[in-house]
């Protein structure tokens, strides 16, 4: 074994230095010969006698050296270099051909490479944790539902953590950060930051340390304890310019100080994995002591012991919530628990886009391997004599297959150099997405990993296109084109067999992921076509920091006098308070109907806590009874607005106004609005209900304003209205509501975007691979048609024919495209929206396409066709 | 190329190989050239060698370990690579000569009783 070791590395050392060897061996066999003419000489030979004999004696000079390279080197590298070398020196030969190969093929294995590097950043590769695979996510209901049906009570989080026997540790954050807000202010500056509650060791759980400063201490994480915060890397650089004195520092928060301890790493994005799209800038430990009456809010993330499975895990969680329950009854109902990875948690959904994704880039390789192949088979038709030239010569056959794997490999690989750029252009241009609910977006990047997967997509594709030319090279048959003229030979149509078939293929790919790509959008334009329950066209929000510590009555008059400053600005046409909004922020509770005796007699509703004019700015129209006013005051009867779903689930066929409901508190319905898109843009079955902050007190404040013209414009004057009420407006983002739109449907935008792009990048490959064959058909026929010219046939004629042929291939991967068609329609059937996987004006759409388009890359070879010289084409003979 | 005809390489290797170990063993170090000669002085030019091959067989057995080269200068004022039997090298020989002497024996008594002998 050593042994064996050690030849290997001496021939490897050898194989490497080959030419300081040679020119050694060559200085060897240099005093061999001369040793042996003296010896010769001095037997009495003549000087030129005895360099013969020296000679003759030695057996061959070449030979010997060639020998001694077997021996000492790597044989087989050897002629796979000699292989690689010959390659580049025919490819050099024809600039244009090469040119043109690697860019088809920088195309299909660049797109791979970026598209194998997004699915490695959400699926293959583990969180950025560490020991991510034991990490979980434990919920009360599935994603689909409001934040509130998958959060648990703090003293569920409390038992969960101390009965369970399958965790290492159990850690939570507070789900609903997007409710609070904290002015942050250092010096003489105050800025609205975003801030989220976490539960003791969370950053210890999953594993991350701060890149400076520590981690929160017990004394900061017990009820009121110091106070103190981790900020994000990017705040660190936004507001304190990476000063790394800001360890230690003392800031304001909400008017009262806090120290900043730690500063996060770079690479960790809480967002990016917990809620994409959001920001957060700074954590804090929870206050738990007063979330406790805050009912559900945090979100449970755990760590496996070593050992233990997930399905372990989740089965003792099934038995912990009813033993809870017995325990604390006030636990009722709010300790079920499904545990799942936490990489599913944040990436599962995006599971059937991405293999589709990858299966539509998938298919672009194909297409550029056929369309390759063609382009080779090509070009080994043009060589036919000299191959069988360097046949007749004595090359084996092996030896020439391996050649032209050799070129196809050695394109390839160009391709994927070349490729590379675009992998990182297409990446970036994911990645540059703002708006977006896509998870680990940021961690997307085109890696080692990914650099060594393009290297075995390109090795592949190389083997592939080259042997399917090389096949017919080395089955034989080469030899008779020696005597043949390599026109109308068995193999010259054998190749036009060849390609025909490939371009058929090139067209059957391209019309799947044309009728994919077309299914898509469909169900994009059919989405976005939806009525979402408001008009979300020139709304902005911004959030507003209430003043500290000032009474709910003062709070409610502060919100007031926002909303009326921002109403009165020109070019505003309304302004309300929000503390939620659709497709944003949202939080879920029970509705009971007062008077019902059972139980469960209510309905889940988003809770809303709004100002009057609410429904109006938003575009939400009222569809019975009244908005709220100012008249409804903390001392006046207590009224919510609802809407349809709510009321119907409440009071089926019944009007609803003036009955009473329950939050808690006893409320009179007042009025009735249209539902609206709560937890996605596709499910229209969402309840609200609507309280009026004049009588619950505003609790985080958001402002929505509608404006005439674009808010862009408006936005400026409006901030300098409220500057003076609220210092951190300067500082905070005014939010198009259309963005909430655009991050909801951002997933189907992304997998539209790129499976648009690849399928048109297929229509033009198939549109290549199609003038390529017929213009190449036209040329070999040149002799026919010009025999058939001067019988009588018309320019005409002849295009027509050329015409009917690229209609024919066109027609035969048309069929075949659509019963494939047919079939990935079928197996993308949940990623549609409102379009039949049968969609007729899909399918129909793309085979008329396609079949124009091969009439288009038909034309000019038939044009070229018509106007052969029947006299100059004779001639040629 | 090795595998062109690989048959007639490697029945010569084995064995061309065991006659340079001997070689050196008897005579000490010596260049390409003196092997070569040497071999077929000894066998009283029974053996046609192409001198060429020798080269091929010094550097597998280099490789080895069996033998180590060194340029040096020959009696008769020549610069050559002299090749010299390493202590490993001796060992092997022992063996190899030991095999060839078992094998050729064998095959001695198997060629010498052609009707016989099967199945024992």
């Amino acid at each position: 074994m050593i042994d064996t070791l050690r030849r290997l590395a001496h021939r490897t050392a050898a194989f490497v230095r080959r030419d300081p060897l040679d020119r050694e061996l060559d200085s060897e066999l240099a005093s061999h010969l001369a040793m042996a003419e003296d010896e010769h000489v001095r037997r009495g030979a003549s000087p030129e006698e005895a360099r013969r004999l020296a000679r003759l004696e030695l057996g061959g000079y070449d030979s010997a050296v060639e020998r001694h390279r077997d021996a000492r080197g790597l044989p087989t590298l050897d002629a796979v270099t000699q292989d690689l070398r010959y390659a580049m020196r025919s490819l050099r030969r024809e600039p244009g051909f090469a040119a043109i190969a690697i860019a088809i093929l920088a195309l299909g294995i660049g797109a791979n490479t970026a598209v194998f590097s997004i699915v490695n950043a959400l699926v293959l590769r583990p969180l950025p944790f560490r020991d991510a695979d034991r990490l979980v996510w434990i919920t009360q209901a599935s994603e689909t539902e409001g934040l509130s049906a998958q959060t648990y009570p703090v003293a569920a989080y409390q038992a969960f953590r101390h009965e369970n026997q399958s965790l290492e540790d159990l850690t939570a954050y507070f789900a609903f950060f997007g409710y609070m807000d904290f002015a942050l202010a250092s010096g003489n500056q105050a800025e609205h930051v975003s801030g989220v509650y976490l539960v003791p060791r969370f950053f210890e759980l999953l594993g991350v340390s701060p890149a400076r400063g520590r981690l929160f201490v017990p004394e900061e994480e017990r009820p009121n304890g110091r106070a103190a915060a981790i900020i994000s890397d990017a705040l660190w650089h936004r507001r304190f310019g990476g000063d790394p004195a800001v360890v230690g520092r003392s800031v304001t928060l909400n008017n009262a100080p806090i120290t900043i301890v730690g500063v996060l790493p770079e690479d960790f994005d809480f967002a990016s994995v917990f809620s994409p799209g959001a920001r957060v800038d700074l954590f804090m430990p929870a206050p738990l002591d007063t979330m406790k009456d805050w009912g559900n809010t945090l979100a449970l993330v755990g760590r496996l012991k070593p050992g233990i499975t997930t399905e372990a895990a989740a089965s003792e969680f099934a038995v912990l919530g009813p033993r809870i329950e017995k325990l604390q009854p006030a636990l009722q109902g709010r300790t079920h628990a499904q545990v799942s990875a936490l990489k599913a948690h944040v990436s599962g959904s995006m599971r059937p886009m991405l293999v589709v994704l990858w299966a539509a880039v998938a298919f672009v390789l194909l297409i550029v391997c056929a369309n390759l192949a063609s382009l080779l088979i090509a070009r080994t038709a043009a060589r036919t004599r000299e191959i069988a030239v360097r046949m007749a010569l004595g090359a084996g056959r092996g030896r020439l297959l391996r050649q032209m794997v050799a070129e196809g490999v050695l394109l390839s690989l160009a391709g994927a150099a070349a490729g590379i750029p675009l992998a990182f252009a297409l990446t970036a241009y994911v990645k540059s997405a703002v708006v977006t609910s896509i998870p680990l977006l940021a961690q997307v990047r085109v890696d080692g990993v990914a650099l060594i997967a393009t290297a075995t997509i390109a090795i592949v594709t190389g083997v592939v296109i080259g042997a399917i030319p090389g096949i017919r090279v080395s089955s034989g048959s080469m030899s008779a084109a020696l005597k043949e003229q390599g026109r109308g030979t068995t193999d010259s149509r054998w190749h036009h067999r060849l390609r025909s078939g490939l371009v058929v293929g090139e067209i059957a790919l391209a019309s799947m992921l044309l009728v994919g790509a077309g299914l898509l959008m469909r169900s994009f334009v059919a989405l976005m076509s939806e009525n979402f329950g408001f008009r979300p066209e020139r709304v902005v929000e911004v959030r507003v920091d209430l003043p500290q510590g000032i009474s709910d009555d003062q709070r409610s008059a502060f919100a007031e006098e926002i909303a009326r400053r921002a109403a009165a600005v020109p070019g505003v046409a309304q302004a309300a308070i929000t503390d939620a909004l659709p497709l944003d922020r949202n939080r879920q509770w029970g509705l009971g109907r007062v008077g019902s005796q059972r139980k469960d007699d209510g309905v889940s509703v988003f809770l809303y806590v709004i100002g009057p004019g609410y429904f109006g700015t938003m575009g939400i129209p009222l569809t019975a009874g009244r908005d709220f006013s100012a008249a409804d005051r903390a001392k006046t009867l207590p009224v919510a607005i609802i809407s349809k779903s709510a009321a119907r689930a409440l009071w089926p066929g019944q009007d609803p106004i003036g009955r009473h409901v329950t939050t808690g508190a006893e409320v009179e319905v007042i009025g009735v609005v249209d539902d609206v898109r709560q937890t996605s843009l596709e499910d229209g079955r969402s309840a609200q209900c609507y309280l009026p902050y004049t009588q619950v007190g505003p609790a985080g404040l958001g402002l929505v304003v509608r404006t005439h013209s674009s808010p862009e414009s408006v936005v400026p004057a409006v901030r300098a209205a409220l500057m003076p009420l609220v210092p951190t407006i300067g500082t905070t983002e005014f939010r198009p509501i259309l963005q909430l739109v655009e991050r909801a449907s951002s997933p189907r935008r992304f997998l539209l975007s790129l499976v648009g792009g690849f399928s048109l990048t297929a229509l033009a490959l198939a549109c290549l691979g199609i003038y390529g064959v017929v213009s190449y058909n036209v040329a070999q026929r040149r002799q026919e048609i010009g025999v058939r010219m001067a019988l009588g046939a018309t320019s005409r004629g002849i295009s027509l024919e050329v015409l009917g042929g690229t209609l024919r291939l066109a027609a035969v991967g048309v069929v075949l495209g659509t019963v494939g068609a047919a079939i990935v329609a079928r197996l993308i059937s949940s990623l549609l929206f409102g379009t039949s996987p049968v969609d007729p004006l899909t399918f129909l759409g793309t085979a008329a396409a396609l079949v124009l388009v091969a009439l288009g890359a038909g034309a000019l070879p038939a044009l070229a066709a018509a106007r052969v010289e029947p006299m100059s084409a004779l001639r040629n003979e | 190329m090795p595998h062109d005809h690989p048959a007639r390489v490697d029945l010569l290797q084995g064995t061309l190989d065991l006659l340079v170990l001997q070689t050196l063993d008897a005579l000490g170090p010596l260049h390409g050239f003196g092997i070569a000669r040497r071999i077929e002085q000894a066998s009283g030019q029974a053996v046609l060698l192409n001198q060429g091959t020798i080269y091929a067989s010094l550097v597998r057995l280099q490789q080895r370990g069996w033998i180590s080269a060194e340029w040096g200068t020959s009696d008769n004022n020549r610069r050559a690579k002299y090749y010299a039997l390493t202590k490993t090298g001796r060992k092997q020989l022992e063996k190899e000569a030991n095999d060839w002497r078992r094998v050729t024996a064998v095959i001695g008594r198997v060629l010498a009783n052609p009707h016989g002998g099967s199945g024992q």
